[in-house]
């Protein structure tokens, strides 16, 4: 990850300053220009495999780029007051510390802003999982009244009008702007964050089980752990594996977990993916978020309500609402009763959760603003 | 040892691409004809049901009855397959792709298109729900992304080198009509469970395309010889004395669950 990011960094810095230029770069002699193909393989690590990638949207050093300006770009809101950035921060692994996020003219939104990482592995979006591609996506918060309040209309004719995007439109694209291939553009920008450089990550392939302290292993033995409960009513695992496990600490398949209700009320308040589908087993349920970076992404769940870690886990231990009527059942099939976990297990799981935060990713200027 | 089990996994996967590839035409992704036998196209569905009814119906109440007169209700029902085939009269197989394939009859994937089936008279369609050894304790990220086996598509294995889940099932009940729901889950891994399934139908493929639907009742699973009560068991990740005979069980009764029909 280190040389992609260093690699982008350089192709960007080489990129700006030939852009930046009185001419700008030079295109071949039919007036094309031939943006430079990034193999995924630098870009994906070999433990999380290969995703399956759009095929109508090759990675390009320029397209990556533009979409990274894009998402940094404040012109994206009404008042270009509020860029992508606004709400999803690299140093907060591209969440932010805010229950809800605070959009166009103060209003707020109505779930907490997700984490942006290996999103190339998911298959949907949203906390409702409402958009399948991530280039629907973008056209999202955009519109939202409550996030950059902008039209489309207006969107396409700034961008238009503004000769750096002129330029990379063409370099990337050979269009001039247009809304499509921004969302094009963000999307390739967005597939290519990747998180992979946590010490989790380093001892999932089980080989080396001295990459994590006694505590960390501890908690990885309780968090894989099945729920058994000994004639004493303790329990050694807690199960959270079944809807974030794998090295994205997360469950890609919706119907195994990768949408879920954790018991969060005893009836479904924000319907969630029912909202969506209008299906009597979706009210209440939300994706289920990956694990990784889990511990720079506080307030945690889709409307914020856990503070830390702590809270969070007492929630699992002994504050699950069983009654909820699309309660997952990895979640109730023990009779629903709560784990009551020690303050030793507890300590265990927080310990191996913290385990997962890959500091790389909260700098790596591959990443960053380029503005 | 890892790097020993991804060789022999590449090894198995080369040799499986090899064989298929030296009896098969190359626009096909189906069938063992031969070059000169006239193919045809075969749509293959997986369909979940309970008590012979479709397992969502939107307006519906979604729990249905099952034995011991409790309901319930399919939240999660995916398996995972090898050696899918068409059998002929002679007990000679055509393998359907490579082999392999993941149903998911509570998602949307759950039909599958095979060009080039030999035009002919078949008897039955085969498949092993679970793996080999090598492929089931192998590297999962050697599958390409789109590949049934891909564990960031199917969501159906374990980390590590534990293995595939080979079939999930999940979802809720009730003892009673009326009754304040439960949950159930039964969770197919491990070599032992590696189960062979054998649905003899009557298919003659011609020229035309054929659908042929497989129709499995989740109820069945619980009910039959040894009917299962959620409220006494519930539960079963195949590990675990309590679980792996619960879960021999759920197997056994799963043999009368599947019925197949050409439509």
């Amino acid at each position: 990850m280190k040389k992609i990011g260093f690699l982008l960094s350089v192709g960007f810095l080489v990129f700006v300053s030939s852009c930046t230029k009185e001419n700008g770069a030079v295109p071949d002699n039919g007036g094309v220009y031939n943006p430079t193909i990034v193999d995924p393989t630098e870009i994906f690590p070999a433990e999380f495999g290969m995703p399956l990638l759009p095929k109508d949207n090759p990675f390009t050093e320029e397209g990556i780029m533009l979409g990274r300006m894009l998402f940094y770009d404040p012109m994206l809101s009404i008042d270009s007051s509020i860029s992508c950035a606004s709400c999803h921060r690299q140093e907060y692994a591209f969440a932010e510390p805010l229950d809800k996020s605070v959009g166009f003219r103060g209003l707020r939104a109505s779930r907490s802003s997700m984490p942006l990482f290996n999103l190339a592995y998911h298959h949907s979006y949203f906390w409702d999982t409402r958009v399948k591609t991530l280039r629907e996506l973008v056209f999202e918060p955009i519109q939202a009244h409550n996030e950059m309040a902008m039209t489309l209309p207006t969107l396409r004719d700034r961008l238009k009008r503004n000769k750096r995007y002129v330029d990379y439109f063409k370099k990337a694209f050979n269009h001039e702007p247009n809304l499509h291939d921004m969302s094009l553009a963000m999307e390739q920008f967005l597939l290519s964050i990747v998180s992979k450089d946590s010490r989790f990550n380093k001892f999932f392939p089980g080989d080396d089980l001295s990459v994590l302290s006694p505590s960390e292993l501890r908690g990885a033995f309780i968090y894989n752990g099945l729920i058994e409960f000994d004639d004493n009513g303790v329990t050694k695992g807690a199960d959270c594996f079944h809807c974030h496990g794998g090295e994205l600490s997360q469950q890609l398949n919706a119907s195994m977990g990768g949408i879920a209700s954790n018991g969060l009320d005893p009836e479904p308040v924000d319907l969630g993916v029912g909202g969506v589908t209008n299906r009597n087993q979706d009210m209440g349920v939300f994706k289920a978020p990956s694990l990784l970076n889990i511990a720079v992404t506080a307030p945690y769940m889709h409307d914020g309500r856990f503070q830390t870690l702590e809270e969070v886990i007492d929630h699992y231990s002994e504050g699950v609402n069983f009654d909820h009527p699309n309660i997952h059942p990895q979640m109730a099939a023990h009779g629903g009763m709560q784990l009551n976990l020690s303050k030793q297990q507890k300590e265990d799981l927080i310990a191996y959760l913290k385990s997962m935060t890959d500091s790389t990713l909260l700098v790596n200027p591959a990443y960053s603003n380029p503005f | 040892m890892h790097k020993n089990r991804l060789i022999l996994q590449t090894l198995v996967i080369a040799l499986a691409a090899f064989s298929l590839s030296s009896c098969e035409p190359e626009d096909t992704d189906g069938g063992s004809g031969g070059w000169n036998t006239p193919t045809s196209q075969l749509e293959l569905a997986f369909v979940g049901q309970i008590s012979d009814e479709p397992l969502y119906a939107i307006g519906q109440d979604v729990y249905k009855e099952k034995s011991h007169g409790e309901y319930m209700m399919v939240t999660n029902w995916s398996f995972l397959m090898s050696n899918l085939a068409l059998v002929k009269e002679n007990g000679d197989t055509v393998q359907l792709g490579d082999g392999y394939q993941w149903a998911d009859l509570t998602g949307t994937r759950n039909v599958f298109n095979y060009k080039g089936i030999p035009q002919g008279k078949y008897t039955g369609l085969q498949f092993t729900m679970g793996f080999d050894s090598a492929t089931n304790h192998g590297n999962p990220q050697v599958w390409p992304a789109d590949h049934p086996l891909n564990p960031n598509m199917n969501g159906l294995h374990w980390g590590w080198s534990g293995g595939y889940i080979f079939q999930a099932m999940d979802g809720r009940y009730k003892e009673n009509e009326n009754a304040t729901p439960g949950s159930f889950s039964f969770h197919t891994a491990t070599m032992q469970f590696v189960t062979r399934y054998f649905l003899p139908i009557d298919l003659t493929v011609s020229n035309d395309k054929h659908r042929v639907a497989v129709r499995i009742n989740a109820d069945r699973f619980f009910g039959g010889a040894q009917p299962i009560k959620f409220a006494e068991k519930s539960v079963s990740h195949s590990e675990g004395d309590h679980d792996e005979l619960l879960m021999r069980i759920f197997l056994d009764n799963s043999l009368y669950a599947f019925r197949i029909n050409e439509e």
